[in-house]
Protein backbone atom coordinates (compact mmCIF):
# COMPACT_ATOMS: atom_id res chain seq x y z
CA UNK A 1 0.00 0.00 0.00
CA UNK A 2 1.53 3.31 -1.09
CA UNK A 3 0.76 6.78 0.17
CA UNK A 4 -1.62 7.30 -2.72
CA UNK A 5 -3.27 3.97 -1.88
CA UNK A 6 -3.76 5.18 1.70
CA UNK A 7 -5.30 8.42 0.46
CA UNK A 8 -7.58 6.49 -1.90
CA UNK A 9 -8.65 4.17 0.90
CA UNK A 10 -9.41 7.07 3.24
CA UNK A 11 -11.39 8.84 0.54
CA UNK A 12 -13.24 5.61 -0.20
CA UNK A 13 -14.11 5.06 3.44
CA UNK A 14 -15.08 8.67 4.06
CA UNK A 15 -17.48 8.68 1.09
CA UNK A 16 -19.22 5.62 2.47
CA UNK A 17 -19.23 6.77 6.10
CA UNK A 18 -20.85 10.03 5.07
CA UNK A 19 -23.15 8.38 2.52
CA UNK A 20 -26.15 8.87 4.75
CA UNK A 21 -25.88 12.57 4.06
CA UNK A 22 -25.18 12.69 0.38
CA UNK A 23 -25.89 10.12 -2.33
CA UNK A 24 -23.05 7.79 -3.18
CA UNK A 25 -23.06 4.74 -5.36
CA UNK A 26 -23.85 1.70 -3.22
CA UNK A 27 -21.33 -1.01 -3.94
CA UNK A 28 -21.66 -3.43 -1.10
CA UNK A 29 -19.85 -6.22 -2.93
CA UNK A 30 -16.91 -3.85 -3.33
CA UNK A 31 -16.81 -3.25 0.41
CA UNK A 32 -15.86 -6.86 0.98
CA UNK A 33 -12.75 -6.35 -1.13
CA UNK A 34 -11.53 -3.69 1.28
CA UNK A 35 -13.03 -4.57 4.67
CA UNK A 36 -12.81 -7.94 6.41
CA UNK A 37 -16.09 -9.45 7.60
CA UNK A 38 -16.25 -10.57 11.24
CA UNK A 39 -17.78 -13.78 12.53
CA UNK A 40 -20.96 -11.86 13.36
CA UNK A 41 -21.12 -9.10 10.77
CA UNK A 42 -20.59 -8.80 7.00
CA UNK A 43 -18.13 -6.17 5.84
CA UNK A 44 -20.81 -3.68 4.78
CA UNK A 45 -22.46 -3.84 8.20
CA UNK A 46 -19.11 -3.14 9.91
CA UNK A 47 -18.64 -0.07 7.74
CA UNK A 48 -22.24 0.85 8.50
CA UNK A 49 -21.39 1.22 12.20
CA UNK A 50 -19.23 4.21 11.30
CA UNK A 51 -21.85 5.60 8.89
CA UNK A 52 -24.67 5.48 11.44
CA UNK A 53 -22.47 6.95 14.17
CA UNK A 54 -21.47 9.81 11.86
CA UNK A 55 -25.06 10.86 11.25
CA UNK A 56 -26.15 10.34 14.86
CA UNK A 57 -23.19 12.24 16.30
CA UNK A 58 -23.62 15.34 14.13
CA UNK A 59 -27.39 15.37 14.57
CA UNK A 60 -26.90 15.22 18.33
CA UNK A 61 -24.58 18.21 18.16
CA UNK A 62 -27.20 20.20 16.29
CA UNK A 63 -29.90 19.20 18.79
CA UNK A 64 -27.69 20.42 21.64
CA UNK A 65 -26.98 23.73 19.96
CA UNK A 66 -30.54 24.51 18.80
CA UNK A 67 -32.80 23.08 21.53
CA UNK A 68 -35.48 25.78 21.36
CA UNK A 69 -35.84 25.60 17.58
CA UNK A 70 -36.08 21.82 17.82
CA UNK A 71 -38.78 22.05 20.49
CA UNK A 72 -40.71 24.70 18.57
CA UNK A 73 -40.81 23.05 15.14
CA UNK A 74 -40.76 19.43 16.29
CA UNK A 75 -38.25 16.62 15.99
CA UNK A 76 -39.24 15.49 12.50
CA UNK A 77 -38.99 18.88 10.81
CA UNK A 78 -35.83 19.73 12.74
CA UNK A 79 -34.19 16.50 11.56
CA UNK A 80 -35.13 17.32 7.95
CA UNK A 81 -33.51 20.73 8.26
CA UNK A 82 -30.40 19.26 9.88
CA UNK A 83 -30.07 16.51 7.28
CA UNK A 84 -30.25 19.05 4.48
CA UNK A 85 -27.79 21.38 6.18
CA UNK A 86 -25.20 18.69 6.86
CA UNK A 87 -25.50 17.35 3.32
CA UNK A 88 -24.99 20.82 1.90
CA UNK A 89 -22.21 21.72 4.35
CA UNK A 90 -20.38 18.70 5.74
CA UNK A 91 -18.25 19.58 8.76
CA UNK A 92 -14.83 20.97 7.99
CA UNK A 93 -13.64 22.45 11.27
CA UNK A 94 -11.69 20.50 13.90
CA UNK A 95 -14.17 21.89 16.41
CA UNK A 96 -17.73 20.65 16.82
CA UNK A 97 -18.55 24.11 18.13
CA UNK A 98 -18.29 25.34 14.54
CA UNK A 99 -20.80 22.83 13.23
CA UNK A 100 -23.85 25.06 13.59
CA UNK A 101 -22.19 28.28 12.43
CA UNK A 102 -23.88 28.33 9.02
CA UNK A 103 -27.25 26.84 10.00
CA UNK A 104 -29.20 30.11 10.12
CA UNK A 105 -27.85 31.22 6.73
CA UNK A 106 -28.70 27.81 5.28
CA UNK A 107 -32.27 28.01 6.59
CA UNK A 108 -32.62 31.54 5.24
CA UNK A 109 -31.29 30.56 1.82
CA UNK A 110 -33.56 27.53 1.54
CA UNK A 111 -36.80 28.88 3.02
CA UNK A 112 -39.71 27.92 0.78
CA UNK A 113 -41.04 31.43 0.09
CA UNK A 114 -38.09 33.82 0.16
CA UNK A 115 -40.25 36.78 -0.90
CA UNK A 116 -43.01 36.18 1.61
CA UNK A 117 -41.91 39.01 3.89
CA UNK A 118 -39.64 39.26 6.90
CA UNK A 119 -42.07 38.08 9.58
CA UNK A 120 -43.73 35.33 7.55
CA UNK A 121 -43.86 31.95 9.31
CA UNK A 122 -41.23 30.63 6.88
CA UNK A 123 -38.75 33.15 8.28
CA UNK A 124 -39.07 31.84 11.82
CA UNK A 125 -36.55 28.93 11.75
CA UNK A 126 -33.70 31.07 10.38
CA UNK A 127 -34.43 33.83 12.90
CA UNK A 128 -34.48 31.48 15.86
CA UNK A 129 -31.39 29.62 14.64
CA UNK A 130 -29.55 32.95 14.41
CA UNK A 131 -30.53 33.75 17.99
CA UNK A 132 -29.55 30.32 19.34
CA UNK A 133 -26.22 30.43 17.51
CA UNK A 134 -25.54 33.82 19.10
CA UNK A 135 -26.30 32.34 22.52
CA UNK A 136 -23.85 29.50 21.87
CA UNK A 137 -21.11 31.84 20.64
CA UNK A 138 -21.55 34.18 23.61
CA UNK A 139 -20.95 31.29 25.97
CA UNK A 140 -17.39 30.76 24.69
CA UNK A 141 -16.37 34.28 23.64
CA UNK A 142 -14.31 36.83 25.55
CA UNK A 143 -16.65 38.10 28.24
CA UNK A 144 -16.85 40.97 30.71
CA UNK A 145 -16.02 38.90 33.79
CA UNK A 146 -12.45 40.14 34.24
CA UNK A 147 -13.26 43.80 33.62
CA UNK A 148 -13.65 46.36 36.40
CA UNK A 149 -17.31 46.36 37.34
CA UNK A 150 -17.87 49.93 38.48
CA UNK A 151 -18.55 52.74 36.05
CA UNK A 152 -18.67 56.42 36.94
CA UNK A 153 -21.56 57.23 34.65
CA UNK A 154 -21.42 61.07 34.75
CA UNK A 155 -17.69 60.94 34.07
CA UNK A 156 -18.19 58.56 31.14
CA UNK A 157 -20.79 60.86 29.56
CA UNK A 158 -18.82 64.06 30.11
CA UNK A 159 -15.31 62.96 29.17
CA UNK A 160 -14.89 63.12 25.36
CA UNK A 161 -11.80 60.89 25.54
CA UNK A 162 -13.58 58.08 27.36
CA UNK A 163 -14.01 54.83 25.46
CA UNK A 164 -16.33 51.93 26.20
CA UNK A 165 -16.21 48.58 24.48
CA UNK A 166 -18.50 45.66 23.75
CA UNK A 167 -16.95 42.35 24.87
CA UNK A 168 -16.83 39.55 22.31
CA UNK A 169 -19.71 37.89 24.13
CA UNK A 170 -22.15 40.64 23.02
CA UNK A 171 -24.06 39.85 19.83
CA UNK A 172 -26.45 42.47 18.44
CA UNK A 173 -29.32 40.99 16.44
CA UNK A 174 -32.11 42.43 14.29
CA UNK A 175 -34.82 39.81 14.24
CA UNK A 176 -38.25 39.53 12.63
CA UNK A 177 -39.84 38.03 15.74
CA UNK A 178 -39.84 38.74 19.45
CA UNK A 179 -38.56 35.54 21.05
CA UNK A 180 -38.63 36.86 24.62
CA UNK A 181 -41.55 34.68 25.74
CA UNK A 182 -40.30 31.77 23.62
CA UNK A 183 -36.97 31.70 25.44
CA UNK A 184 -38.60 32.27 28.83
CA UNK A 185 -40.88 29.25 28.46
CA UNK A 186 -38.00 27.12 27.20
CA UNK A 187 -35.90 28.17 30.19
CA UNK A 188 -38.68 26.97 32.49
CA UNK A 189 -38.65 23.59 30.79
CA UNK A 190 -42.02 24.16 29.18
CA UNK A 191 -42.92 23.81 25.53
CA UNK A 192 -41.76 27.12 24.00
CA UNK A 193 -44.55 29.46 22.93
CA UNK A 194 -44.69 30.79 19.38
CA UNK A 195 -42.94 34.16 19.02
CA UNK A 196 -44.74 37.36 18.21
CA UNK A 197 -43.96 38.66 14.67
CA UNK A 198 -42.40 42.11 14.48
CA UNK A 199 -39.09 43.92 14.22
CA UNK A 200 -37.13 43.13 17.37
CA UNK A 201 -33.74 44.43 18.43
CA UNK A 202 -31.83 42.17 20.77
CA UNK A 203 -28.49 41.95 22.52
CA UNK A 204 -27.21 38.55 23.51
CA UNK A 205 -24.73 39.08 26.34
CA UNK A 206 -22.95 37.29 29.13
CA UNK A 207 -22.57 38.44 32.71
CA UNK A 208 -21.04 36.38 35.52
CA UNK A 209 -20.82 33.57 32.94
CA UNK A 210 -24.57 33.49 32.37
CA UNK A 211 -25.78 34.19 28.86
CA UNK A 212 -29.04 36.03 28.30
CA UNK A 213 -30.94 37.57 25.38
CA UNK A 214 -32.20 41.12 26.08
CA UNK A 215 -34.71 43.12 24.07
CA UNK A 216 -33.45 46.67 23.45
CA UNK A 217 -35.03 50.03 22.61
CA UNK A 218 -33.99 51.36 19.19
CA UNK A 219 -31.81 54.15 20.66
CA UNK A 220 -29.92 51.70 22.93
CA UNK A 221 -29.41 49.24 20.09
CA UNK A 222 -28.14 52.03 17.84
CA UNK A 223 -25.83 53.35 20.57
CA UNK A 224 -24.29 49.91 21.20
CA UNK A 225 -23.91 49.25 17.47
CA UNK A 226 -22.26 52.64 16.97
CA UNK A 227 -19.98 52.05 19.93
CA UNK A 228 -18.89 48.79 18.34
CA UNK A 229 -18.27 50.46 14.99
CA UNK A 230 -16.59 53.63 16.23
CA UNK A 231 -13.79 52.34 18.43
CA UNK A 232 -15.77 52.88 21.60
CA UNK A 233 -16.23 56.65 21.19
CA UNK A 234 -19.13 57.37 23.56
CA UNK A 235 -19.98 60.83 22.20
CA UNK A 236 -19.88 59.76 18.56
CA UNK A 237 -22.14 56.84 19.42
CA UNK A 238 -24.64 59.25 21.03
CA UNK A 239 -24.77 61.27 17.81
CA UNK A 240 -25.36 58.16 15.74
CA UNK A 241 -28.03 56.91 18.13
CA UNK A 242 -29.74 60.29 17.93
CA UNK A 243 -29.72 60.25 14.14
CA UNK A 244 -30.90 56.64 13.85
CA UNK A 245 -33.64 56.84 16.49
CA UNK A 246 -34.78 60.37 15.66
CA UNK A 247 -34.42 61.39 19.30
CA UNK A 248 -32.66 64.43 20.67
CA UNK A 249 -29.07 63.81 21.80
CA UNK A 250 -29.83 65.31 25.22
CA UNK A 251 -32.65 62.85 25.73
CA UNK A 252 -30.31 59.99 24.91
CA UNK A 253 -27.75 61.29 27.42
CA UNK A 254 -30.50 61.43 30.03
CA UNK A 255 -31.51 57.85 29.26
CA UNK A 256 -27.88 56.70 29.34
CA UNK A 257 -27.48 58.12 32.85
CA UNK A 258 -30.06 55.62 34.06
CA UNK A 259 -29.35 52.79 31.64
CA UNK A 260 -25.55 52.51 31.71
CA UNK A 261 -25.33 50.81 35.14
CA UNK A 262 -27.79 48.20 33.86
CA UNK A 263 -25.76 47.83 30.66
CA UNK A 264 -22.65 47.08 32.72
CA UNK A 265 -24.58 44.67 34.92
CA UNK A 266 -25.87 42.79 31.85
CA UNK A 267 -22.39 42.58 30.34
CA UNK A 268 -23.13 44.86 27.34
CA UNK A 269 -20.09 47.08 27.87
CA UNK A 270 -16.74 47.13 29.64
CA UNK B 1 7.03 16.65 35.21
CA UNK B 2 7.22 19.57 32.85
CA UNK B 3 5.53 22.09 35.12
CA UNK B 4 7.38 20.99 38.21
CA UNK B 5 4.32 19.67 40.03
CA UNK B 6 4.77 16.63 42.21
CA UNK B 7 2.71 13.57 41.34
CA UNK B 8 0.19 12.99 44.09
CA UNK B 9 0.41 9.23 44.20
CA UNK B 10 3.92 8.86 42.81
CA UNK B 11 4.63 5.66 40.95
CA UNK B 12 7.84 3.74 41.33
CA UNK B 13 9.57 5.54 38.46
CA UNK B 14 8.66 8.08 35.83
CA UNK B 15 8.03 6.56 32.42
CA UNK B 16 9.53 8.53 29.54
CA UNK B 17 10.02 11.24 32.13
CA UNK B 18 6.28 11.36 32.79
CA UNK B 19 5.05 10.70 36.33
CA UNK B 20 2.34 8.43 37.69
CA UNK B 21 -0.37 10.98 38.43
CA UNK B 22 -2.56 8.51 40.31
CA UNK B 23 -6.29 8.09 39.63
CA UNK B 24 -8.12 10.72 37.57
CA UNK B 25 -11.36 11.48 35.80
CA UNK B 26 -12.38 13.53 32.78
CA UNK B 27 -13.26 17.16 33.46
CA UNK B 28 -16.86 17.45 32.23
CA UNK B 29 -19.36 20.33 32.26
CA UNK B 30 -21.93 18.48 34.34
CA UNK B 31 -19.47 18.42 37.24
CA UNK B 32 -18.34 22.06 37.07
CA UNK B 33 -20.81 23.20 39.72
CA UNK B 34 -19.78 20.45 42.12
CA UNK B 35 -16.08 21.16 41.69
CA UNK B 36 -16.44 24.92 42.03
CA UNK B 37 -18.46 24.54 45.22
CA UNK B 38 -16.29 21.86 46.83
CA UNK B 39 -12.92 22.54 48.47
CA UNK B 40 -10.17 21.06 46.27
CA UNK B 41 -9.04 18.94 49.20
CA UNK B 42 -12.37 17.13 49.05
CA UNK B 43 -12.44 16.48 45.29
CA UNK B 44 -11.30 12.91 45.87
CA UNK B 45 -9.38 12.67 42.63
CA UNK B 46 -5.66 12.97 41.87
CA UNK B 47 -5.82 14.56 38.43
CA UNK B 48 -8.08 15.55 35.54
CA UNK B 49 -8.05 14.91 31.81
CA UNK B 50 -9.62 17.48 29.51
CA UNK B 51 -10.80 17.11 25.93
CA UNK B 52 -8.48 19.63 24.31
CA UNK B 53 -11.03 20.77 21.71
CA UNK B 54 -13.49 21.77 24.45
CA UNK B 55 -11.09 24.41 25.70
CA UNK B 56 -9.46 25.65 22.50
CA UNK B 57 -10.87 29.13 21.71
CA UNK B 58 -12.95 28.97 24.87
CA UNK B 59 -13.01 32.14 27.00
CA UNK B 60 -16.13 31.24 28.94
CA UNK B 61 -17.02 29.48 32.14
CA UNK B 62 -15.32 26.24 31.09
CA UNK B 63 -12.01 28.09 30.79
CA UNK B 64 -12.60 29.69 34.19
CA UNK B 65 -13.21 26.26 35.76
CA UNK B 66 -10.16 24.79 34.05
CA UNK B 67 -7.96 27.52 35.50
CA UNK B 68 -9.31 26.81 38.97
CA UNK B 69 -8.84 23.06 38.57
CA UNK B 70 -5.35 23.34 37.11
CA UNK B 71 -4.30 25.45 40.08
CA UNK B 72 -4.92 22.46 42.36
CA UNK B 73 -4.45 19.29 40.31
CA UNK B 74 -2.35 18.07 37.38
CA UNK B 75 -4.19 18.24 34.07
CA UNK B 76 -3.64 16.17 30.91
CA UNK B 77 -4.81 17.34 27.47
CA UNK B 78 -6.52 14.60 25.46
CA UNK B 79 -7.45 15.45 21.88
CA UNK B 80 -9.78 13.98 19.25
CA UNK B 81 -8.92 16.06 16.17
CA UNK B 82 -5.20 15.60 15.51
CA UNK B 83 -5.84 13.01 12.76
CA UNK B 84 -2.34 11.64 13.09
CA UNK B 85 -3.06 8.97 10.49
CA UNK B 86 -4.83 11.22 8.00
CA UNK B 87 -3.54 11.82 4.50
CA UNK B 88 -4.59 15.48 4.65
CA UNK B 89 -1.71 17.74 5.72
CA UNK B 90 -1.43 18.33 9.44
CA UNK B 91 -3.74 21.18 10.43
CA UNK B 92 -1.30 23.90 11.48
CA UNK B 93 -4.06 26.13 12.82
CA UNK B 94 -5.21 23.35 15.10
CA UNK B 95 -1.64 22.61 16.19
CA UNK B 96 -0.99 26.27 16.97
CA UNK B 97 -4.12 26.44 19.10
CA UNK B 98 -3.22 23.17 20.80
CA UNK B 99 0.22 24.50 21.60
CA UNK B 100 -1.21 27.78 22.88
CA UNK B 101 -3.57 25.89 25.21
CA UNK B 102 -0.68 23.76 26.44
CA UNK B 103 1.39 26.88 27.07
CA UNK B 104 -1.49 28.29 29.11
CA UNK B 105 -2.42 25.32 31.29
CA UNK B 106 0.90 23.43 31.28
CA UNK B 107 -0.49 19.89 31.08
CA UNK B 108 1.44 16.87 32.34
CA UNK B 109 1.25 15.59 28.74
CA UNK B 110 -0.73 15.85 25.51
CA UNK B 111 -2.44 12.83 23.96
CA UNK B 112 -4.61 11.87 21.00
CA UNK B 113 -5.55 8.69 19.12
CA UNK B 114 -4.07 6.41 16.49
CA UNK B 115 -6.67 7.24 13.86
CA UNK B 116 -7.67 9.62 11.10
CA UNK B 117 -10.68 11.94 11.19
CA UNK B 118 -11.21 13.07 7.59
CA UNK B 119 -9.80 13.89 4.18
CA UNK B 120 -10.44 16.43 1.41
CA UNK B 121 -11.46 19.15 3.82
CA UNK B 122 -14.10 17.10 5.66
CA UNK B 123 -13.88 16.28 9.35
CA UNK B 124 -16.10 13.34 10.29
CA UNK B 125 -15.49 13.91 14.01
CA UNK B 126 -14.92 10.19 14.40
CA UNK B 127 -11.81 8.19 15.26
CA UNK B 128 -11.54 6.25 12.00
CA UNK B 129 -9.33 3.14 11.82
CA UNK B 130 -6.00 2.89 10.05
CA UNK B 131 -4.93 0.14 7.68
CA UNK B 132 -2.01 -1.38 9.56
CA UNK B 133 0.70 -1.61 6.92
CA UNK B 134 4.37 -0.70 6.62
CA UNK B 135 3.44 2.27 4.45
CA UNK B 136 0.86 3.70 6.83
CA UNK B 137 3.33 3.10 9.67
CA UNK B 138 5.93 5.24 7.90
CA UNK B 139 3.31 7.92 7.28
CA UNK B 140 2.15 8.02 10.91
CA UNK B 141 5.70 7.92 12.28
CA UNK B 142 6.66 10.95 10.16
CA UNK B 143 3.66 12.84 11.44
CA UNK B 144 4.27 11.92 15.08
CA UNK B 145 7.80 13.30 14.76
CA UNK B 146 6.46 16.46 13.13
CA UNK B 147 3.88 16.99 15.85
CA UNK B 148 6.39 16.38 18.62
CA UNK B 149 8.75 18.90 17.01
CA UNK B 150 5.94 21.44 16.68
CA UNK B 151 4.64 21.03 20.22
CA UNK B 152 8.09 20.73 21.71
CA UNK B 153 6.97 17.82 23.81
CA UNK B 154 6.39 14.10 23.64
CA UNK B 155 3.06 12.99 22.11
CA UNK B 156 1.07 10.21 23.75
CA UNK B 157 -1.15 8.08 21.49
CA UNK B 158 -4.14 5.95 22.44
CA UNK B 159 -5.33 2.72 20.87
CA UNK B 160 -8.87 3.42 19.63
CA UNK B 161 -11.84 1.07 19.63
CA UNK B 162 -12.48 -0.15 16.11
CA UNK B 163 -15.36 -1.82 14.35
CA UNK B 164 -13.73 -3.00 11.14
CA UNK B 165 -10.40 -4.27 9.85
CA UNK B 166 -8.90 -3.69 6.41
CA UNK B 167 -7.82 -6.49 4.13
CA UNK B 168 -4.71 -4.47 3.38
CA UNK B 169 -3.48 -4.69 6.99
CA UNK B 170 -0.32 -6.74 7.41
CA UNK B 171 0.31 -6.46 11.15
CA UNK B 172 -1.70 -6.41 14.38
CA UNK B 173 -2.40 -3.10 16.09
CA UNK B 174 -0.15 -3.87 19.07
CA UNK B 175 2.78 -4.39 16.72
CA UNK B 176 2.02 -1.15 14.88
CA UNK B 177 1.77 0.84 18.13
CA UNK B 178 4.85 -0.79 19.64
CA UNK B 179 6.95 -0.03 16.57
CA UNK B 180 5.60 3.51 16.52
CA UNK B 181 6.51 4.12 20.16
CA UNK B 182 10.01 2.77 19.71
CA UNK B 183 10.63 4.60 16.42
CA UNK B 184 9.37 8.01 17.52
CA UNK B 185 9.72 7.93 21.30
CA UNK B 186 6.02 8.71 21.70
CA UNK B 187 4.17 7.52 24.77
CA UNK B 188 1.24 5.12 24.75
CA UNK B 189 -2.15 5.62 26.33
CA UNK B 190 -3.41 2.09 26.78
CA UNK B 191 -7.20 2.02 26.82
CA UNK B 192 -7.96 -1.41 28.21
CA UNK B 193 -11.66 -1.01 27.45
CA UNK B 194 -10.78 -0.33 23.81
CA UNK B 195 -8.57 -3.41 23.77
CA UNK B 196 -11.51 -5.48 24.99
CA UNK B 197 -13.95 -3.89 22.52
CA UNK B 198 -11.64 -4.36 19.52
CA UNK B 199 -10.60 -7.86 20.62
CA UNK B 200 -14.25 -8.85 20.81
CA UNK B 201 -15.08 -7.22 17.46
CA UNK B 202 -12.10 -8.67 15.60
CA UNK B 203 -11.49 -11.91 17.46
CA UNK B 204 -7.96 -11.33 18.72
CA UNK B 205 -6.52 -12.12 22.14
CA UNK B 206 -6.74 -9.07 24.44
CA UNK B 207 -4.11 -10.43 26.83
CA UNK B 208 -1.65 -10.93 23.99
CA UNK B 209 -2.31 -7.33 22.90
CA UNK B 210 -1.39 -5.98 26.34
CA UNK B 211 1.59 -8.30 26.79
CA UNK B 212 3.01 -7.34 23.39
CA UNK B 213 3.13 -3.57 23.86
CA UNK B 214 6.44 -2.06 25.00
CA UNK B 215 5.62 -1.51 28.68
CA UNK B 216 8.22 1.22 29.10
CA UNK B 217 6.23 3.46 26.73
CA UNK B 218 2.85 3.09 28.46
CA UNK B 219 2.29 6.27 30.48
CA UNK B 220 -1.45 6.14 31.06
CA UNK B 221 -4.37 3.72 31.16
CA UNK B 222 -7.97 4.51 30.22
CA UNK B 223 -10.94 2.75 31.79
CA UNK B 224 -14.46 3.11 30.42
CA UNK B 225 -17.70 1.28 29.73
CA UNK B 226 -19.03 -0.01 26.41
CA UNK B 227 -22.36 -1.02 24.89
CA UNK B 228 -23.11 -4.52 23.66
CA UNK B 229 -25.04 -4.45 20.39
CA UNK B 230 -25.23 -8.23 20.10
CA UNK B 231 -23.12 -8.59 16.99
CA UNK B 232 -20.46 -6.16 18.15
CA UNK B 233 -19.38 -3.92 21.02
CA UNK B 234 -19.30 -0.11 20.79
CA UNK B 235 -17.15 2.16 22.91
CA UNK B 236 -19.89 4.44 24.27
CA UNK B 237 -18.36 5.63 27.57
CA UNK B 238 -21.80 5.52 29.16
CA UNK B 239 -21.55 2.54 31.52
CA UNK B 240 -19.48 1.35 34.47
CA UNK B 241 -16.35 -0.59 33.59
CA UNK B 242 -17.30 -4.12 32.50
CA UNK B 243 -16.17 -7.21 34.42
CA UNK B 244 -14.11 -8.44 31.47
CA UNK B 245 -12.05 -5.23 31.45
CA UNK B 246 -10.79 -5.30 35.06
CA UNK B 247 -8.43 -8.26 34.57
CA UNK B 248 -6.91 -6.44 31.59
CA UNK B 249 -6.41 -3.37 33.76
CA UNK B 250 -4.76 -5.41 36.50
CA UNK B 251 -2.49 -7.05 33.96
CA UNK B 252 -1.49 -3.72 32.43
CA UNK B 253 -0.73 -2.24 35.84
CA UNK B 254 1.40 -5.25 36.75
CA UNK B 255 3.27 -5.05 33.45
CA UNK B 256 4.02 -1.37 33.81
CA UNK B 257 4.67 -1.30 37.52
CA UNK B 258 2.04 1.39 37.96
CA UNK B 259 0.90 4.17 35.65
CA UNK B 260 -1.73 6.93 35.71
CA UNK B 261 -5.33 5.72 35.53
CA UNK B 262 -8.16 7.72 34.00
CA UNK B 263 -11.85 6.80 34.09
CA UNK B 264 -13.76 8.07 31.03
CA UNK B 265 -17.52 8.61 31.28
CA UNK B 266 -18.86 10.80 28.50
CA UNK B 267 -22.55 10.08 28.02
CA UNK B 268 -25.26 9.63 30.66
CA UNK B 269 -22.61 10.97 33.02
CA UNK B 270 -23.40 10.17 36.68
CA UNK B 271 -23.02 12.53 39.65
CA UNK B 272 -19.43 13.07 40.76
CA UNK B 273 -19.78 10.80 43.81
CA UNK B 274 -20.78 7.87 41.59
CA UNK B 275 -17.89 8.60 39.29
CA UNK B 276 -15.52 8.47 42.26
CA UNK B 277 -17.02 5.18 43.42
CA UNK B 278 -16.29 3.65 40.02
CA UNK B 279 -12.80 5.14 39.99
CA UNK B 280 -12.22 3.68 43.47
CA UNK B 281 -12.48 0.20 41.96
CA UNK B 282 -9.17 0.82 40.20
CA UNK B 283 -7.42 1.09 43.55
CA UNK B 284 -9.03 -2.16 44.67
CA UNK B 285 -7.89 -3.84 41.48
CA UNK B 286 -4.31 -2.70 41.99
CA UNK B 287 -4.48 -4.16 45.49
CA UNK B 288 -5.36 -7.50 43.97
CA UNK B 289 -9.11 -7.59 44.55
CA UNK B 290 -11.35 -8.09 41.56
CA UNK B 291 -13.79 -5.15 41.64
CA UNK B 292 -17.49 -5.82 41.60
CA UNK B 293 -18.65 -5.22 38.07
CA UNK B 294 -21.29 -2.62 37.45
CA UNK B 295 -24.55 -3.46 35.75
CA UNK B 296 -23.80 -5.29 32.52
CA UNK B 297 -23.59 -3.23 29.36
CA UNK B 298 -27.05 -3.22 27.88
CA UNK B 299 -27.84 -3.95 24.29
CA UNK B 300 -28.05 -0.69 22.42
CA UNK B 301 -29.25 -0.70 18.85
CA UNK B 302 -28.51 2.99 18.35
CA UNK B 303 -25.27 3.18 20.28
CA UNK B 304 -22.92 5.91 19.06
CA UNK B 305 -19.17 5.74 19.40
CA UNK B 306 -17.29 8.87 20.46
CA UNK B 307 -20.28 10.54 22.16
CA UNK B 308 -20.57 14.32 21.96
CA UNK B 309 -22.76 15.31 24.89
CA UNK B 310 -19.73 16.02 26.98
CA UNK B 311 -18.44 18.37 24.31
CA UNK B 312 -21.43 20.51 23.47
CA UNK B 313 -23.62 20.17 26.52
CA UNK B 314 -24.44 23.48 28.11
CA UNK B 315 -22.36 24.26 31.14
CA UNK B 316 -24.83 26.96 32.12
CA UNK B 317 -28.34 27.97 31.45
CA UNK B 318 -27.92 30.45 28.61
CA UNK B 319 -31.35 31.67 27.56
Amino acid sequence: MTGSDLAALQLWMQRRVTAGLWPVERDESGIGHVVVASAALPAAARLGIYASSYVARLAECMRLEFPVLRALIGEQVFNLFVGGYLSARPPESFSLYDLGAGFADYLEATRPSPRSGPAAPEALPANLARLERALAEAERADGPEDAAGDLNVPSVLCDPRRRLHLPGSVKLLRLDFDFTATLATAREGERPVMPVPGNTLMAVARARYRVRAHRLDPWAFAWLAALEGNGGDVQAAIQVASRVSGRDGGAIVADLLLWLPLAVQNGFIV
Amino acid sequence: MEDGRTALSGGPRPRLGLPNLGDGVGLRGVHFHHLMHTPPGDWGVDWFEIISENFIDNRGYAAHVLEAVAAHRPVVMHGVSLSIGGMAPLNRTYLRKLRALADRIRPAWVSDHLCWTGINGVNTHDLLPMPLTAESFAHVADRVRAVQDFLGRRLVLENPSSYLEFRASTMPEWEFLGMLAEATGCGLLLDVNNVHVSASNHGFDAVRYIDSLPAAHIVQIHLAGFSDCGTHLIDTHDHPVAAAVWPLYMRAQRRTGGVSTLLEWDARIPPFAELLAELGKARLARAGAMPAAGPGPCAAANAVSTPVQFQLGRVHDRV
